[in-house]
């Protein structure tokens, strides 16, 4: 495959099988109740994830990735519901399960780290108890059996001395290690699916880089599926095979990072990727997409973007544009798409 | 830990010998002189000189406040100066009454609050919480003194299921524990209510789910415990006004405490049996806020750990 895009290839390697979908989210709406009003956060969003893929699901602050996570996870805020929509994961929807049967699956099968690793684990239990939970909660093992579990998966992501580490409480660990101790909790259980919700953001660029490795070899030795939540278009690039845009609620673009990277076509993707700082480039200043995203109550109803889209022409702002194939395995929500000029 | 148990151990007794002398002290400028009082007692030929003499009252306050605590230290708790009753023999027969009687009154207390204040947190805004919130809301605005005497006029009086007053049987307990376990129930409802209510917005919360856990356990172990430290905390509080409250509510049901003792005492001048039965009292409530002080550093681990190492 030609790549324009400078790419670390080697993790782009034993990536996504054929067979059908891992998940496949089908027009996801989910609303948040506020005062009088039920705003849109997630509107009509839809993609499939394949096992052993990796997809990016990046966007500003506000434009509804992490409430599409946690709405697969059905993890919502009590303000939250899920208004329409299918989540297929494993041959059954979840947003039609009970809340028992969706308590199996999740730890279980379909897992979630977040972006906290400081406040994400409960401060008065030990790292191992915390670990041997999930076991517990999902499986018979003996309590000896879950302790050595417990240990393997934390030697697994590089916790030195990790037998005794596990009677240590979370704040004697530091960020990255803590992070590692999620990942522990989530792929325990051998899960096939991992939902990460901006993992590394809180954390420094050496650990980041380290605790994304772990995240592109477990993929490739468990074939796990991924979404990877993110702001950081680095991140996406350095280990994610096909990534959607989101902005305002919706997918302006999806496809395979290559061909996204190389080649992309909507407007705000075109933003984002300018936006990024190169380390071996000169520039004055970075580059700034001009004005806001819109308030979700007065979202306008033909394009979202369209106010402060350079390209805009009469219909932006007249119908609302469809997601539509583009290109082989590239879809696209914009009615004046323009070559890609740094 | 040991270091901050040798630290605040000191720290009680500091403010049990300011806390003892304020008491001696106050016993000195209560009207009425002891020595007065006893001169005019109608069996004794004593005279009020001779009576200062005895008892050591012409001597410095500090010096008469010295062999007094010196005494208390070696046990020797002295006589009542009514009827030379030993001050030993009247704490024996009281002090189990007291304890009694605040132990259940802190267990139903916290039997009531912490289950219902946990639920109240989870089902939020629901009818049940904002049931629990008016027992709140009636538990802290009733006096004890008032609520004792509407209990006795409903279940003693008319319904006739409990006696009124006394301590012979089991039924005994149950109303003073209610009046006197009212007030600490109420608040340590709120507390327990508010703290858990603030566990449950936390991130760790949001983990539980994720990891499958069910919410049972999510509630009764991870959040309870997170959300014990304020409550331990209070826990020593409360204990502390409890024993005070005991004055009030072992008076009027006549239950024979500490509380009920020392009222008489003081009722009938009997200065010595008042003056070493407070002092005790203050004991009890500064050891119960050392106990809760400790309790509160080992509920949370963070403490603990830093205290170990410090």
């Amino acid at each position: 495959m030609a790549r324009s895009f400078p790419a670390p290839v080697s993790l782009h390697q034993g990536a996504a099988d054929a067979g059908p979908p891992l998940l496949e989210v089908r027009h996801l709406v989910t609303e948040i109740q506020s005062r009088q009003r039920r705003l849109r956060a997630v509107d009509g969003v839809s993609f499939q994830v394949r096992r052993g893929e990796i997809l990016g699901l990046v966007g500003e602050s506000g434009c509804g990735k992490s409430m599409t996570a946690l709405s697969l996870m059905r993890l919502l805020p009590p303000a939250a519901t899920i208004a329409q929509g299918e989540v297929w994961f494993d041959g059954q929807d979840l947003l039609r399960l009970s809340p028992k049967a969706m308590r199996r699956i999740r730890g279980h099968r379909m897992s979630m780290v977040f972006q906290e690793p400081m406040t994400a684990l409960d401060p008065a239990f030990t790292i191992g108890s915390q670990i041997t939970e999930v076991i517990h909660a999902h499986g018979t093992d003996s309590a000896a059996a879950a302790r050595a579990r417990a240990a393997a998966m934390l030697d697994r992501l590089g916790i030195p001395n990790a037998a005794r580490r596990l009677d240590s409480y979370p704040h004697q660990f530091s960020g990255g290690m803590r992070q590692r101790v999620m990942l522990a909790l989530a792929l325990v259980m051998n899960p096939q699916l991992l939902i990460a919700d901006e993992p590394t953001t809180a954390l420094d660029v050496t650990i980041q880089a380290q605790i994304l490795d772990l995240v592109a070899d477990l993929r490739r030795e468990l074939g796990l599926g991924v979404v990877l939540i993110t702001h950081n278009l680095g991140v996406i690039h350095e280990i994610a095979d096909r990534v959607a845009v989101m902005y305002a609620g919706e997918i302006v673009e999806i496809g395979s990072v290559a061909r996204i990277f190389s080649d992309p076509k909507h407007p705000y993707t075109q933003g984002l990727l300018r936006s990024m700082p190169y380390l071996y480039e000169r520039r004055p200043s970075l580059h700034v997409i001009a004005g806001r995203v819109p308030d979700l109550g007065i979202m306008p109803r033909a394009c979202r973007f369209a106010a402060r889209c350079a390209n805009r022409i009469d219909q932006c702002t007249e119908t609302h544009p469809e997601l539509r194939e583009a290109d082989r395995d590239h879809e696209l929500r914009c009615y004046n798409p323009t070559p890609f000029a740094r | 830990m040991t270091r901050t148990v040798a630290y605040r151990s000191l720290y009680a007794l500091v403010i049990l010998l300011i806390a003892s002398f304020a008491v001696f002290y106050g016993m000195r400028l209560a009207p009425g002189d002891v020595a007065d009082v006893l001169a005019s007692h109608p069996t004794g030929q004593l005279t009020a000189e001779r009576v200062r003499e005895d008892l050591g009252l012409n001597k410095p306050i500090l010096v008469q406040y010295a062999t007094y605590m010196g005494k208390l230290l070696r046990g020797d708790l002295g006589l009542s100066l009514i009827n030379g009753q030993p001050i030993l023999t009247i704490l024996e027969s009281s002090a189990g009454y007291t304890l009694k009687l605040a132990a259940v009154a802190a267990l139903l207390s916290l039997i009531m609050s912490i289950p219902l204040g946990l639920l109240g947190a989870w089902k939020r805004n629901s009818s049940f919480d904002q049931g629990t919130m008016l027992i709140a809301v009636l538990g802290m605005g009733i006096p004890n003194f008032f609520l004792a005497i509407l209990l006795i006029q409903v279940f003693a009086v008319w319904l006739k299921w409990l006696p009124v007053a006394g301590y012979e049987t089991p039924q005994h307990i149950i109303m003073p524990a209610i009046a006197l376990a009212a007030e600490a129930m109420a608040i340590n409802l709120r507390v327990v209510r508010s703290s858990v209510l603030e566990q449950l917005g936390l991130d760790y919360v949001r983990t539980l789910h994720a990891k499958g856990v069910s919410d049972q356990r999510i509630l009764w172990l991870h959040v309870l415990r997170n959300a014990l430290p304020p409550i331990v905390a209070l826990a020593g509080v409360l204990m502390r006004t409890l024993l005070g409250y005991t004055l009030i509510v072992e008076t009027i049901f006549r239950w024979p405490g500490l509380g009920y003792q020392l009222v008489n005492a003081v009722l009938k001048r009997d200065y010595t049996v008042a003056q070493t039965l407070a002092i005790l009292l203050t004991a009890a409530v500064i050891l119960f806020n050392l106990l809760a002080d400790l309790g509160q550093q080992w509920a949370d681990p963070r403490t603990r750990r830093q205290a170990g190492a410090g």
